[in-house]
């Protein structure tokens, strides 16, 4: 009986552990291998076991320096993310007004909208001659104000698609924490800052660094943004991985870029869940 | 008389347009356990939020000592409450759900260490300083919930169902526990509660409220004895109410016929409303003189200290008993049998049409 019992447990999840298998193992396979191979000029890719194109990335400041800027973007916003989101999240969670599903509903709805869509979007408001840039000149003529292609239009783009997952992760949590538990801070002394820091802040920490890697992980991918609002000097690691690979034709060094990128994601990752596990605990 | 220490000014809360708590007026002396009871949704639990500062109040005042706190937020009232489902801080261990409102104080440390030993030691937690609330049991997580609000040294203790969430058989235990403790810190308590049994063994005084208003305030015999309306008389030991009509001074008249010769003599007429407790009536034979009404037995039930014994009235009035045991030598009544019903004027509670309660002016003989 019990060996029925596994053949149909192992029929059950199955199908799912072929698709990611399939879909996801095995590229990922591939990938390592290609980045692990030569590139050239007339045959694109040539068989080979070496670690230059992960050498190159490292030791050329241009590469490096797309790296960190992805980084501090991706922190930035995820920053932003959190000090934006949490209030918005509290607000929400605790609302008992027959409003509240009309709050939820508009912080989903931008979900539905792509970020190409929104990243156009931005473009009108931010570029020259768009909504902000005319306000401008209309203030002060000769002036002109424009914001699109600089970093600061990419961070206000992230952040407006990342932050409705960081409010809805957010909201979920607090929800999960107790009124009461509040309610008995309060009653025993505890003014609405200390209120904050002292019960809150603790036991919203786990879902903070869920929706933080969350978001995290978006910034760090990001693609149509960066590209569309960034402007041609200013990169972002997922659209230089593109440009290797679809423009110079070089798979082995997007391969290498594409590691890069998802080990720097993972590795923060995990050591930010690590710092929160512990920190839970020992709390 | 001397000042109350907590006075409640006509105090009212509106949601919308309806009140959820009208016109309380409350008063607690010192070191008094005032018990506020009553069904779901009588407003008493609003009244307690308001005393704690987590509800506005629409309108009246709450004073302590004289002072008014009515806007005043929570943080700043000194009052410990001790709330239904304990809210314990799950992050924090036992210490530091206790030393949590010491340490919002700024005490300084030994004296934090002190006064966490001595309420520790007060609820028998000591050993269990380092663990959590998810490692305790509830009744543990109880006694940490009203340490934790005992060690701000409160200048009153609120206290939410306190035993609702508790076994029953640790609920009388628990009871006199927190009863202890607060007779001999002097403590001034508030107390919520929908069970009348808890709210009889914990009082000073009693608060028995309904549909958001107080229905009569006083000590456990005075709303058992005297009750000021049906509605206490019924949620105080569910006594049998009774309507009809009375007339020459001593008789009432059922609506759906028959009539109940009633034991006093009273100087109204009209609609009126009589209170029999189950314990306070015997069962006669139908013919006998002493039986004031007549009925018919529908059930009996032994329940160990007494059958309890439903009858219906000629107007078809159920009605309730408790008929002795005497040690299972009393002939056991069955369904269908006649029996008259007897009781003495002082057991018999007639109230008004509006619900007063209305005095027997001499008793007529059975």
């Amino acid at each position: 009986m019990s060996q029925a019992r596994g053949l149909t447990a192992g029929l059950l999840i199955g199908p799912a552990t072929m698709i990611v298998l399939g879909a996801l193992v095995a590229p990922l396979a591939l990938l390592a291998r290609y980045s692990l191979n030569r590139y050239d000029r007339t045959n694109f890719m040539i068989e080979a076991f070496t670690p230059e194109n992960y050498l190159r990335f490292l030791y050329d400041p241009f590469y490096t320096g797309v790296l960190w800027t992805t980084l501090w973007i991706a922190l930035l916003t995820t920053a932003l993310c959190l000090l934006l989101g949490f209030p918005i999240a509290y607000r929400l969670a605790r609302s008992q007004s027959r409003w509240k599903s009309a709050g939820v509903l508009l912080v989903i709805l931008p979900l539905f909208i792509g970020s190409t869509v929104r990243a156009l979007g931005w473009m009108g408001m931010l570029g020259r001659g768009g909504l902000v840039d005319s306000a401008v000149a209309a203030a002060s003529p000769g002036s002109s104000f424009p914001l699109l292609y600089t970093p600061f239009a990419v961070v206000l783009g992230i952040l407006s698609i990342n932050l409705p997952y960081m409010v809805l992760t957010l909201q979920s949590v607090i929800e999960g924490i107790d009124a009461r538990v509040e309610e008995a801070a309060d009653s025993l002394g505890a003014d609405p800052s200390r209120r904050f820091l002292h019960v809150v802040l603790p036991l919203a920490l786990p879902g903070l660094a869920t929706g933080s890697v969350l978001v995290f992980i978006l910034a760090m991918n990001a693609y149509a943004t960066p590209l569309l609002l960034g402007g041609a000097r200013f990169q972002m690691m997922a659209p230089m991985l593109f440009r290797e690979y679809a423009v110079n034709n070089n798979w082995p060094f997007a391969a290498a870029i594409a590691f890069i990128l998802m080990v720097t994601t993972l590795t923060l990752t995990a050591a930010s869940s690590a710092f929160v596990q512990r920190r839970y605990k020992a709390a | 008389m001397s000042q109350p220490y907590l006075r409640i000014q006509g105090l009212t809360k509106r949601f919308g347009a309806s009140a959820a708590v009208r016109d309380v007026d409350l008063d607690v002396k010192q070191g008094e356990m005032l018990v506020l009871l009553g069904p779901s949704g009588c407003g008493k639990t609003t009244t307690l939020r308001m005393v704690a500062g987590f509800v506005e109040a629409s309108e009246g005042r709450i004073l302590l000592e004289g002072g008014d706190l009515t806007g005043l937020p929570p943080y700043r009232r000194e009052m410990g409450m001790v709330f239904q489902s304990y809210a314990l801080f799950p992050h924090m261990t036992v210490a530091g759900n206790v030393t949590f409102g010491l340490r919002m104080r700024k005490l300084p440390r030994p004296e934090i260490e002190a006064r966490l030993a001595e309420t520790l030691e007060m609820v028998k937690l000591t050993a269990m300083a380092e663990r959590y609330p998810r490692q305790l049991s509830g009744g543990q997580q109880q006694r940490v919930a009203l340490a934790r609000a005992l060690a701000i040294r409160p200048k009153v203790l609120l206290l939410d169902e306190p035993l609702s969430n508790l076994d029953a058989n640790l609920r009388q235990q628990v009871a006199r526990e927190i009863r202890g403790l607060q007779r001999a810190a002097g403590l001034t308590a508030l107390m919520v509660t929908h069970d009348q049994d808890e709210a009889m063994m914990m009082a000073d005084r009693l608060v028995l409220m309904n549909e958001g208003a107080v229905q009569q305030v006083g000590t456990q015999e005075e709303l058992y004895e005297r009750p000021a309306n049906p509605f206490v008389a019924r949620f105080i030991g569910h006594s049998n109410l009774v309507a009809g009509e009375l007339a020459e001074g001593a008789r009432l008249a059922l609506p759906g016929g028959g009539a109940v010769r009633l034991a006093g003599h009273y100087a109204a007429g009209g609609p009126c409303t009589l209170a029999i407790r189950p314990e306070r009536a015997r069962l006669c034979g139908p013919e006998d003189p002493a039986a004031r009404v007549t009925a018919v037995v529908e059930d009996a039930t032994y329940v160990g200290a007494h059958v309890e014994v439903l009858l219906a009235l000629p107007d078809g009035t159920r009605v309730i008993l408790h008929d002795p045991t005497d040690g299972g030598a009393a002939r056991r009544m069955a369904a269908g049998e006649r029996a008259g019903i007897a009781w003495d004027a002082s057991s018999e509670r007639l109230f008004d049409a509006s619900g007063a309660p209305l005095a027997a002016r001499a008793a007529v003989p059975a």
